[in-house]
Parts: structure tokens; C-alpha cells; sequence
């Protein structure tokens, strides 16, 4: 009996000293590269925007996001994607802060004194964080806002951003708005269930109900609106009055990701670590590609081929209409960033602090073409510049 | 490692993660009401640890005088000093790290509610994948609740505390504070000398400031938490030592058992102030008043039992 209770004991001091050490909330690469210019943005966990030269990989300039003062209490970590407007790249910070450098500063360091733009979403320090994608129209910008806003900033004759409207919908927007300029409306999903079209004044064209989150950015394909909800249900509907055309409820996990369209099969990631091929015009299921880890990144498609990689670092390639496995690469840390695409190639941010750029070879194989590690801090082991390439 | 970590989500997280949202669904959708109900859920269960908790603690603080007497006595043969100190703990059958056991019994308890708090109030996009991993996903109405809404009174559960409003930075931490200097002055058990009473006192101010301190980095939702299981902490306590007997005559069995354990670190004192006087007077020497002595003091000790 005594052997048991000292088992029992070491067992529960184990528990104990696993759960106080283990680093189960750090934060992780989630911003998708964004291409321009032969540069490659990237914005960061540190609350950084870094601009890296696409053929060799040497870090032109980097800005910081926040002082230190914020540093304090704010994540810092940037979630969405940075974006070119008026020849800046701009960035949403988790402050609740739009951010515009200038592209071509030159500067080895960017301070905050050296920002050319600054919008606030509040009136206090701390704005609501931005996890979508900002998106741009003419001379309008549109912001998917955490505390449930969807707001607009329209660029004036001072060249800067004042606020035109905003559309509250009950709670946080996390994906990115999706411009429909046939309809001219603005189509976006909130964790309060609703897919909401509203016009570029805020005004409410239609909503629809699915009765839980939606977290994965819509597409649009003629006329119609694809996609997926956290309740496991992918929906198709009408763009111009929100009518549903299908749905399919046949998935085992949430609907994260966004979905793509090639020819007339929408493809849909989900968390289930299946990809589902789905008929656009009936929701049928077509394939079902089965991996063993949920798929968070959103894919892209590139000839044939449709390229994804799961959330323990899978990138795979497969065919595109046969589902046929082509290529893979264990990147073997942690991915959230959807992927960027550029010519024959695909940027990803890790969740180890780098960026990597894979050629997709005709064959269909990914090769690692680079690896920019950019953290800076003392002693971080992830700095070390020294790498084989994992494909 | 990586199997510990496996065994404690499937013990602890997951089934905490998922009583927590269903509890939010029963409740009206309000997560407050579903923190405070688990809180009290779970410190109910642990009642009984509670108190065998603080009766261990409260036979130790006993024996303390005795110790005491055993390490001046045989100051010079630590070994001596270990051996009749654990006769000591065999007589009055105490196990001297038992007082811990229930400690770390509800150590994980704790801790896994704090990281399943953490899970299921998700603040930014990667813990939301995280609760992912850990609801039950069969259970189509957790689905369908996620996001649990956050608001609660004037709070966003969800908010870290030092980033939320003024009135919400200022006061809940305080109240957070306030609580734990509470519970700590409940917890207390008497001290038995100087470095005791200091350290006692050092940790009555520490703790509550560190913890209030802490708050300000939590998420609002954790300080509700904290404030709620350390006013049914107290109010246990206060149970446990029989200092609301009049207000709530609750368990007068175990009200009466601790109030003797009380008198008893009270008269142990008393009983060992006397020996070091009638040592001082006597300088050990006369054996007769000594016999004499410690025939009254087992009286004494009889009289005790028989109470």
C-alpha cells in the first residue's frame, strides 16, 4: 500500500509541476506574410512589422508596435495582415491601433516616432484588438473589430484617415470582410452567429442567422457566398439578399479556415484535419482529404495544385481534382498563418519566430527556398540563423 | 512529458472546461453565474479536505510546546531530536506532512481550473483553437455556445483587469487583496514563537498584496475567480473554527471538536510556561515535587480526554 500512495504522490507532484511549467498560453505566428514589391511583410508576436527582401532574405527595416508601457498589459502579438495603402504599409495591432510605415524607409529601425499614419479605434489607449484582415476599397478602409465593430475610415484630402461609420454586430468580427463591388455591399461573419451585408455607409442590406460563430472569412464566386461556422456546418447563399442556397453538416470539427473555389468545387478546411471538396452548386461532398491535425492556415490553390498546412506543421501539396498527394514538408513547429503566395512560390510564418519561403516545384514538391528567423531577443535559441532546409 | 501533459488535460481540463460551459448554458448564458457555481461546486467537494486540513494544522501548532522542549533538551544529538519528535507524532497519531496532503490534493484542482478559466474565456485567435482541443465536440450545444460571452455586471470576464476600465483596475484588485487578507487571517494557525509570529504576519501582508498585484495581469473572469473562492474559503473556515457558531449552527459536532483543539494549544502553553518556572525554581532537583508535578499534569490530562 505504501508503494501505491508514493506513486499516487509522485504522480500528482508530476501533474502539478507539468501544469505550473508548461507554456500553454504563449502567443504564436498567426499574421499571413503579405508580398509587395519584392518585399515581404511580416508582422509579428513581438508587435513587430518587419520588411524582408524576397530574394535573399536580409531584413531591409523593422517598427515596433507598442512602448513600453503597453507592453505592460496589451498582447502584443499582431494578428492580422499588413496591407498597402497610399504607398504605406500599414498594420492592426491587438491595441486597437492602424499603424502605416513608409515602404521604402531604408531605416534599420523604425520607432514609433517615425509612424506616418496612426488611426484609434477608441478613445482610450487600448482600442479593441484587430484579428481580421483590414480591407480597402477606393479610398475607404473597412476594419473587422474584436469588440464587434465593423468600421470605416475613408483617406481625406489631409492624407489621413478619419471615420465615416460603423456597424455593431453583438459580438467580436475575426474575419476579414469580403467586398462584393456588384452588390456594393461588404459581407462579413461575427461570433454572434450572424453573416452580415451592409453598404459602404453602415447601413444593413440583410443578415443570416446560423446560430453560432463564424470565424473563417466568406468567399465569393458569382453571385454566391461560401462559408463555414464553428457549429460544423459549411453554407452556400445568395450575395444580393442572403438566401440560403445549401449547407452541409457532415464535418466532425469547427469550420476555421477559409474556403477556396477552383472550377465548381469549393475547398474547405476544417479543424477535423479533413479538407472537404464540396459541389458549389449542390454542397455535395465530392472527396474528403484526411490528415491527422487540425488545419488552421488557411490554403491556397496554385495551377493544380492546393497547398495547406496543418497546425503541427504538415505542408502538404496534392492534386487539386483527384486529391492525389504530390509533395510535403514537415516544417515540424506549429502553424496558424494562412499561406501567401507569390509567382511559383509560398511564404509562411511559423510559430518559432521565422518566415519561410518554399518554391512549389512542377512535380508538385515543396522546396525550401529560405528561412528568416526574427527574433531578437538575448539568448533566444530560435535566433540561430544556422538551418538545413526542411525540404 | 508530453503523456503528463496528456493525463492532465483528460483528468483535469477537459472535464472542467466542459462543466464550465455547460454550466453556462444552464445559467442563462451568463459565465459569471457559471464561475461562481463551479467555485462553489468545487470548494463544497472539497469541504471534508478543508477540514481535515486545518485539524491537522491545528494538531501540529499542539505539539509545537513538546517539540520544542525535546530540540532544547537534546539540542546537542540531532538524531535524538528526530527520533523522540516522531514518538511524539506517533502518540498524538499525526502524520507531519499530513497537513499537506489535502494541499496537494487541491493543488491541481486549483491550477486546473485557473488554465481551464484561461481556455474558456479565449482572448485572442490561438487559444480559441486550444478550446478546441479540449471541449467535447460530440455535445452539439457546446458548439453552439461558443463564444461564451464574457459580460458579467460591469465586467468583461475576459478583459485583462489592467487593461479594462478605471473603476474595474482599481477595484478588483482591491477586492481580490482584501479577500485574501481575509482567508489568510482565518487560515492562520497560532504561532508558537517569535519567527513564527513574523513570518505569520509577513505572509497576511504579502500575500494579499502580491495576489492583488497578480490581478491586474489576469483576465477579469480569474479575479472573480479568486474573489469568489476565497469568500467561500473564509466563510468555510470561519465554519471550521466555530467563529460564526451563533450565526450558522452548522456541524456543532465539529464546531465543539475545534474549539477544544483550541483550548487545548491554549492550555499546552499554559502547561509549558509552568514547567519552565517550576524548572527555574527547582533546577530539576527535587524529585518528589517533580513526581508531584507531573502526577497533577496527567490529572489535568485525563480531565481533557474525558472533555
Amino acid at each position: 500500500m505504501k508503494f501505491f500512495k508514493k506513486i499516487f504522490v509522485f504522480t500528482f507532484i508530476s501533474l502539478i509541476a507539468i501544469s505550473c511549467t508548461a507554456d500553454r498560453f504563449q502567443g504564436s505566428g498567426w499574421s499571413s506574410p503579405f508580398v509587395h514589391n519584392d518585399n515581404v511583410y511580416v508582422a509579428t508576436i513581438d508587435g513587430e512589422l518587419i520588411s524582408i527582401n524576397i530574394e535573399n532574405a536580409s531584413e531591409n527595416w523593422r517598427a515596433v508596435s507598442l512602448d513600453d508601457d503597453d507592453k505592460k498589459f496589451v498582447a502584443k502579438a499582431i494578428y492580422s495582415k499588413p496591407f498597402i495603402f497610399d504607398n504605406k504599409v500599414f498594420i492592426g495591432t491587438s491595441a486597437g491601433k492602424i499603424l502605416g510605415f513608409n515602404q521604402q524607409t531604408g531605416l534599420d529601425e523604425v520607432s514609433l516616432q517615425d509612424i506616418e499614419e496612426k488611426v484609434l479605434l477608441s478613445e482610450e489607449n487600448f482600442g479593441p484588438m484587430i484579428v481580421g484582415n483590414i480591407v480597402s476599397k477606393d479610398k475607404k478602409i473597412f476594419i473587422p473589430a474584436s469588440n464587434g465593430e465593423l468600421l470605416v475610415f475613408e483617406y481625406n484630402e489631409l492624407e489621413m484617415f478619419e471615420p465615416v461609420c460603423s456597424y455593431n454586430a453583438q459580438k467580436a468580427i475575426w474575419n476579414t470582410p469580403l467586398i462584393d463591388d456588384k452588390n456594393e455591399q461588404i459581407i462579413f461573419g461575427s461570433m454572434d452567429g450572424y453573416l452580415y451585408s451592409v453598404d459602404d455607409k453602415c447601413n444593413l442590406n440583410w443578415k443570416y442567422d446560423t446560430k453560432s460563430s463564424i470565424v473563417g472569412s466568406p468567399i465569393l464566386e458569382d453571385g454566391k457566398i461560401y462559408f463555414g461556422t464553428l457549429n460544423r456546418k459549411f453554407y452556400s447563399m445568395n450575395a444580393s439578399d442572403g438566401k440560403l442556397l445549401w449547407e452541409f453538416d457532415d464535418s466532425k470539427g469547427w469550420f476555421w479556415a477559409s474556403p477556396l473555389i477552383s472550377s465548381d468545387i469549393v475547398y474547405a478546411p476544417n479543424l477535423d484535419g479533413g479538407i472537404y471538396a464540396l459541389r458549389k452548386n449542390t454542397g455535395q461532398i465530392k472527396w474528403k482529404y484526411e490528415t491527422k491535425n487540425p488545419i488552421v492556415s488557411s490554403p491556397v490553390i496554385m495551377d493544380n495544385f492546393l497547398i495547406f498546412v496543418t497546425k503541427n506543421g504538415d505542408l502538404q501539396v496534392i492534386h487539386k481534382d483527384t486529391k492525389r498527394k504530390l509533395g510535403s514538408c514537415n516544417i515540424d513547429k506549429k502553424v496558424y498563418s494562412a499561406i501567401e503566395v507569390h509567382q511559383d512560390s509560398i511564404f509562411i510564418q511559423v510559430s518559432d519566430g521565422s518566415v519561410r519561403a518554399y518554391k512549389i516545384k512542377k512535380n508538385g514538391n515543396p522546396d525550401e527556398l529560405w528561412r528568416k528567423p526574427f527574433f531578437t531577443r538575448e539568448n533566444d535559441d530560435r535566433n540561430n540563423e544556422d538551418w538545413d532546409p526542411s525540404c | 512529458m508530453e503523456i503528463f501533459a496528456d493525463i492532465w488535460n483528460i483528468v483535469f481540463i477537459r472535464p472542467m472546461v466542459n462543466s464550465l460551459i455547460l454550466l453556462y448554458i444552464l445559467l442563462g448564458s451568463s459565465f459569471g453565474l457559471s464561475i461562481i457555481s463551479f467555485t462553489v461546486f468545487i470548494r463544497m467537494i472539497m469541504f471534508p479536505l478543508s477540514i481535515r486540513q486545518t485539524k491537522q494544522m491545528k494538531a501540529m501548532s499542539l505539539i509545537q510546546p513538546k517539540i520544542k522542549a525535546i530540540q532544547e533538551k537534546y539540542k546537542d544529538d540531532r538524531q535524538k531530536i528526530s527520533q523522540e519528535t516522531m514518538n511524539i507524532y506517533r502518540q498524538q497519531g499525526i502524520n507531519p506532512v499530513g497537513c499537506l496532503g489535502p494541499l496537494v490534493i487541491q493543488m491541481p484542482i486549483f491550477i486546473g481550473l485557473y488554465q481551464s478559466l484561461y481556455i474558456t474565456l479565449p482572448s485572442n485567435p490561438e487559444n480559441l483553437t486550444q478550446l478546441y482541443d479540449s471541449i467535447y465536440g460530440f455535445i452539439p450545444l457546446i458548439n453552439q455556445a461558443i463564444p461564451i460571452d464574457g459580460k458579467f455586471l460591469w465586467l468583461n470576464l475576459e478583459t485583462i483587469v489592467g487593461s479594462a476600465d478605471n473603476y474595474t483596475k482599481i477595484f478588483l484588485p482591491l477586492l481580490v487583496g482584501a479577500s485574501t487578507f481575509f482567508m489568510q487571517k482565518t487560515t492562520a494557525t497560532p504561532a508558537m514563537d517569535d519567527r513564527q509570529k513574523s513570518t505569520n504576519r509577513m505572509m497576511l501582508w504579502f500575500m494579499p498584496i502580491l495576489l492583488g498585484y497578480f490581478t491586474l495581469s489576469f483576465p477579469s473572469g480569474l479575479a472573480l475567480y479568486w474573489l469568489i473562492s476565497n469568500v467561500i474559503g473564509t466563510f468555510i473556515q470561519l465554519i471550521i473554527t466555530g467563529k460564526i457558531q451563533n450565526l450558522f449552527n452548522l456541524n456543532s459536532k465539529l464546531i465543539d471538536e475545534n474549539t477544544n483543539l483550541d483550548n487545548e494549544i491554549e492550555e499546552n502553553k499554559n502547561i509549558q510556561e509552568e514547567d519552565q518556572n517550576e524548572s527555574d525554581r527547582n533546577n530539576g532537583k527535587n524529585n518528589r515535587r517533580s513526581n508531584r508535578h507531573r502526577t497533577s499534569r496527567t490529572k489535568r490530562k485525563q480531565r481533557r480526554s474525558r472533555n
